[in-house]
């Protein structure tokens, strides 16, 4: 999956994926997460959605089953640079206030510290 | 019946109506109300019409001794069976299209308060469209939102809530059913019980909302009980009937009867189709299928995008669509067949410079009675599907037709918005 990229901070991990996430990514973009996850040192999880051209709602499940999973364990999860077709899909269903979103390098730098 | 020879000469009528009422009240007085067959005159014999009539009969025919009539005959009629009173199928609905923003929160008395978030204040109707309404709750909130009263780009009342994108504000209002044909002061004995009625009302609100995702609010009533009971009383019969006749007519004629959640019928789509071409306009249609499964799914709803990208220009439009057509099609792929492949079709209907339609069909399980289309809380992970591609569309319903499962999507797109 050379679309995705996962970059390791000392407790930061920023995710990154270029291209549509829809049915048929989100299985294996949970499993590659999950797998990260298990670094228990993993404090935080950004998710750069520059580069998503289209998503749909099992994508919108996707970034709310890790954010469930974060914060029920006490850890950090923020999204970062969404693309227009991000923002309006997740303002359609009333999430953007739900989620914690990064607003520029400033944040990002902070929380990836 | 009554008959006889020679009118009273000081009032020239055979008898004054107003002495013969008086006599059969006093005899009927002794039935009214009552248990018939405890009535002296019935413990034995069979309290029918029949009986009833000549006992009332002979009662009045004694009374009439020394009149100057004869009774000749008398009806007893039956109405029908009183059992216990339901409200439920009396819903009264009057329509109001209002402009966005007209009025102001707290000038004078009375009006309508809004509780939503859509704005507030009170509004002033522009262009009233009252009828009564005995349909059921499902047909109200659906009359509500198919009830065509707003002038499309001829002028012409002939677009519905659904095709203008406006919102639908509910305000109870008991005083619909006041009744103002005895007295000084209007009945509203007709009214359901406030229990029976916010029941009914939340019934209403919530079927809007299955309608009109995100587009409705309600509000309270707070108008002066004698203006409004003037308006909705039996003043003007006439003017009520022409206005009920029309609101009719508009649903009729015009308008795409809206109807809510799993309860689809195709012969209200069928009708519209069959208007359209009737007025000479000309409808694209086409089919696009796949088997189900996640790629060839998402394949399947680009390949139609690509398709329309032929006659719509607008990219957010697309969009949209793209995006209806991916939830409709995952949702397939997801439940239809147990998780397996299995045949999945996206039938097109387009007519350029108004309207796309999709109905996206599988043979699968179907969607059973639970169907939802809310917006479920912030942390469920599923179950959006079908909320999203009720939002992005004027119209959103899930039948079964035999063996197909449909999800049927209408979605009006300006006339700036296609390709010239």
């Amino acid at each position: 999956m050379e679309k995705l990229t996962l970059k390791r901070t000392e407790r930061t991990l920023l995710l990154k994926y270029v291209g549509e996430i829809t049915l048929e990514i989100t299985g294996e973009l949970k499993h590659r997460l999950d797998a990260e996850l298990a670094d228990e040192t993993v404090k935080a999880v950004v998710v750069d959605l520059s580069g998503v051209s289209f998503m749909d709602s099992s994508g919108i499940g996707f970034l709310v089953s890790v954010n469930t999973r974060m914060r029920s364990s006490g850890r950090c999860f923020y999204l970062y640079q969404l693309s227009p077709a991000v923002e309006k899909t997740l303002g359609l269903v009333q999430l953007l206030s739900f989620f914690a979103i990064l607003k520029d390098e400033c944040a990002l730098a902070a929380v990836c510290g | 019946m009554v008959e006889g020879e020679r009118l009273d000469p000081k009032i020239e009528y055979l008898i004054d109506f107003k002495k013969l009422r008086g006599m059969v009240r006093e005899i009927l007085g002794e039935l009214d109300h009552r248990h018939l067959n405890d009535v002296p005159a019935f413990v034995v014999e069979n309290p029918s019409s029949e009986n009833l009539a000549r006992y009332i009969y002979k009662k009045l025919e004694q009374a009439l001794t020394g009149q100057p009539v004869r009774l000749v005959s008398v009806s007893v009629l039956e109405s029908r069976p009183a059992g216990p009173r339901t409200w439920r199928s009396r819903v009264r609905l009057v329509l109001q299209r209002v402009r966005a923003g007209v009025g102001r929160r707290g000038r004078g008395g009375g009006g309508r308060h809004r509780a939503g978030d859509h704005g507030s204040g009170r509004l002033r109707p522009g262009r009233r469209a009252g009828f009564r309404c005995r349909i059921g709750l499902r047909g109200h909130a659906q009359k509500g939102r198919g009830a065509a009263d707003f002038p499309d780009a001829a002028g012409k009342l002939n677009e519905s809530l659904l095709d203008t994108g406006g919102e639908l504000l509910l305000v109870s209002q008991f005083t619909l059913y006041a009744a103002c044909r005895k007295g000084r002061r209007p009945s509203f004995s007709e009214a359901a019980p406030p229990e029976v009625a916010r029941a009914q009302f939340a019934a209403v609100c919530r079927q809007a909302e299955t309608l009109l995702p995100g587009r409705v609010a309600s509000g309270v009533f707070r108008g002066r009980h004698g203006r409004l009971a003037h308006q909705s009383g039996a003043g003007d019969h006439s003017a009520r009937q022409r206005r009920m006749y029309r609101a009719h007519r508009l649903l009729t004629e015009g308008a795409l009867v809206a109807q809510s959640g799993i309860v689809a019928r195709r012969g209200g789509v069928r009708n519209r189709t069959a208007q359209e071409q009737a007025r000479g306009q000309a409808v694209i249609r086409k089919i696009f299928r796949a088997i189900s499964h996640p790629g060839d799914s998402r394949r399947l709803a680009r390949e139609v995008v690509e398709y329309l990208a032929g006659s719509v220009a607008d990219a957010d439009v697309l969009q949209e669509l793209d995006l209806i057509l991916t939830e409709g099609c995952a949702n397939v792929c997801r439940h239809a067949y147990a998780g397996q492949p299995g045949e999945l079709e996206v039938r097109l209907g387009l007519e350029p410079g108004r309207w796309i339609e999709l109905e996206i069909v599988d043979w699968g399980k179907g969607f059973g009675p639970n169907v939802q289309f809310r917006n479920p809380g912030p942390e469920a992970e599923g179950g959006r599907g079908l909320y999203l591609m009720c939002k992005l569309s004027d119209a959103c319903r899930v039948s079964r037709q035999g063996q197909e499962n449909v999800v049927f999507i209408h979605k009006d797109i300006g006339l700036s918005q296609w390709k010239s």
